[in-house]
């Protein structure tokens, strides 16, 4: 018997032992290890949008990707009719196709935790949501007839308290429904092509928080005909985000996720059904905090666009992989700092960001063989934490890009490239609805 | 200064206060490394492969009320991930002199550590590191199995077994004919 019997004594002891056995002490090779750190570059802020930014990823997501609309005219067309006291009934709206290019419809954007919709980029804005609730990260639902938003129902922003709710209304504000309840941190979600489902990622609160945003993300259902709840999708994975429906027909949900490899994790890019079935790696597994950063998909759900931080360099690449073919190819300039590409409703060219000398660029690439970069808006600054955002409009004609850091969004030729024109509106970014074309 | 407003600072490029809170936390840190991989090299490289990642990914960390277990995460991952890199190789053990080997004495405080170092050296390094967590960074058990990605099931019961292969070998330890089992170990 040793002298830690009763059981319980050594526990009770280990601490103090354990201290005695390693004796801490400031180590001699402190001041190595900080000469090491003061010549390694900090990643930036804006690189770790998937793990410390609440909501403003999620605003950029809401606005572009979420793809197909159905028609805010339809609707202004019935109203016209009821108006003309004319007959209505059988009149269908025309959608357009849920991935792919469509027409540049009406816009929807945030001001002050409130949300507004105009008709047209000049027209005059309309209040359709007002009140105290702060309202942000404004979209489109798939159909057309409804907006959607998010709403901190607790908590300030970036908080560990915080709490999102995803919302619903018509287009005029009317009858909001809450989708989703309270989450934590729904950093990204879509929308099934049919508009039945809603996926998210946010994080599962039963995971220490200390692991941080990205290690306790998973996947989430929303069945938007019985809203109010999210079902887990249960993957057996240690985490799941960024999550698209994948086209051309949307039976698959493509995301990034993380598995444990030994008593490590690594990381891939996976596709799985809706209801949690068919879970498969469509990547060959990688580092699990570097690789498959933020993959998007083009609309026909052949290629996908990823980000890999390199970490020798302290920088960025963008690949794009064919995932019929696994051919893999590196699109972005290895002698610099670049990444996290969206394709155009073609799939023929990304908008991505160029980070250099502490500044921020949107930069536009075709995908064709030899086709040259060019900026989109102007260089930006790199405030702390901030970054800078482009996408495509529905029809592809313009690229509209917002700094964070500055609350500036200009609206650029996407074939031209250039400063654009600033939208004083928009200091968020907006979604902006696609109409058939 | 507090520790929020030095782990605030340090996220946005501050050098100076992430050196305040290295050294307000590396003394730890360092001694995790030495209990876990029983080597001060390895600890050296394992603690520094953790401060570069941490200082790199600083500006990811959402809560820096969180700082200290974040810190203690990745020093935990880092010294597993050394000692994967090197599993083929073996890691020579200081034998400990015949003579410098206590007589075992169920009330003396010195054999109470020493016994507690060589039963703590019989276990392998993923059952180490649990027991380093949870009983020298006090970290609470479901960090501690989300820090060594396993399930909360698995850390409880590798503690379980940790301590009961601990007690196993402090009994033994303290027979005297069991004094010799010890010399010329291997890990």
């Amino acid at each position: 018997m040793s002298s830690f019997e009763p059981a319980g004594r050594l526990q009770a002891r280990l601490p103090d032992l354990l201290s005695e056995i390693a004796v801490p002490r400031i180590p001699d090779y402190t001041d190595d290890v900080l000469a090491v750190t003061a010549a390694t570059r900090q990643r930036p802020r804006w690189t770790f949008p998937e793990r410390w930014l609440p909501v403003i990823l999620a605003r950029q997501r809401l606005m572009a990707p979420m793809i197909p609309w159905r028609l805010l005219t339809a609707l202004l067309a019935i109203l016209a009719l009821v108006a003309a006291g004319l007959f209505i009934a059988g009149s269908r709206p025309h959608v357009p196709p849920p991935f792919g290019p469509a027409r540049n419809g009406a816009i929807v954007f945030d001001k002050g935790g409130d949300v507004f919709v105009r008709n047209a980029l000049d027209a005059q804005p309309s209040l359709v949501v007002g009140g105290p609730g702060d309202d942000f990260a404004t979209g489109f639902t798939r159909d057309g007839r409804h907006i959607t938003f998010l709403r901190r129902t607790a908590g300030t922003e970036g908080s560990s308290d915080e709490r999102i709710d995803g919302f619903m209304a018509n287009l005029d504000g009317s009858d909001p429904v809450d989708l989703t309840g309270p989450l934590i941190a729904p950093n990204w979600w879509d929308e099934s092509p049919d508009g039945a489902v809603m996926v998210v990622h946010a994080v599962n609160p039963k995971l220490p928080q200390f692991l941080g945003d990205d290690n306790r993300s998973k996947l989430y259902v929303v069945d938007v005909r019985h809203p109010g709840t999210v079902r887990p999708m249960g993957l057996p994975l240690l985490s799941e985000m960024v999550p698209s429906f994948r086209g051309p027909d949307g039976s698959e949900i493509v995301f990034r996720g993380r598995e444990l490899v030994g008593s490590d994790s690594e990381s891939a890019i996976y596709a799985v059904h809706v209801d949690g079935t068919g879970l498969r790696r469509l990547t060959p597994l990688g580092n699990g905090n570097d690789d498959y950063l933020q993959p998007l998909l083009s609309p026909d759900g052949t290629f996908v666009t990823y980000t890999v931080w390199r970490t020798a360099v302290g920088g960025h690449e963008i690949h794009v992989r064919n995932l019929v073919t696994g051919e893999d190819r590196l699109v972005s300039d290895p002698t610099l700092d670049e990444g996290y590409g969206t394709f155009s409703p073609d799939g023929s060219r990304i908008t991505y960001v160029r980070y250099t000398d502490g500044h921020n660029q949107i930069m536009v690439l075709g995908l064709a063989p030899g086709s040259k970069p060019y900026a989109a808006g102007p260089s930006y600054p790199a405030v702390g934490g901030q970054y800078v955002s482009g996408y495509f409009s529905p029809d592809g004609r313009y690229v509209y890009v917002n700094d964070s850091g500055s609350s500036e969004t200009r609206l650029v030729d996407a074939m031209t490239g250039g400063d654009g024109q600033v939208l004083p509106w928009a200091s968020h970014g907006f979604g902006w609805q696609r109409l058939a074309p | 200064v507090d520790q929020r407003s030095l782990v605030e600072r340090a996220g946005e490029g501050d050098h100076d206060a992430f050196a305040a809170l290295v050294r307000g936390s590396i003394a730890r840190l360092d001694a995790a490394a030495r209990l876990i991989l029983r080597d001060p090299e390895l600890a050296r490289d394992a603690v520094q492969e953790a401060l570069v990642q941490a200082w790199r990914d600083l500006p990811g960390l959402r809560d820096p009320d969180r700082f200290d277990a974040w810190i203690h995460r990745i020093t935990i991952r880092s010294c597993l991930t050394i000692l994967r890199r090197r599993r083929r190789r073996v890691i020579e053990v200081e034998l400990t002199p015949t003579a410098d080997v206590p007589t075992p004495d169920a009330g003396s405080h010195v054999v109470d550590r020493d016994q507690v170092e060589r039963a703590l050296h019989q276990l392998d390094p993923g059952m180490r590191a649990v027991v380093v967590a949870h009983f020298f960074l006090d970290q609470p058990l479901p960090e501690v199995a989300a820090a060594l990605g396993i399930p909360l099931g698995t850390a409880k019961s590798r503690l379980h077994r940790s301590l009961q292969t601990m007690r196993a070998e402090m009994a033994a330890d303290a027979r005297p004919d069991a004094l010799e089992l010890h010399r010329g170990q291997l890990a």
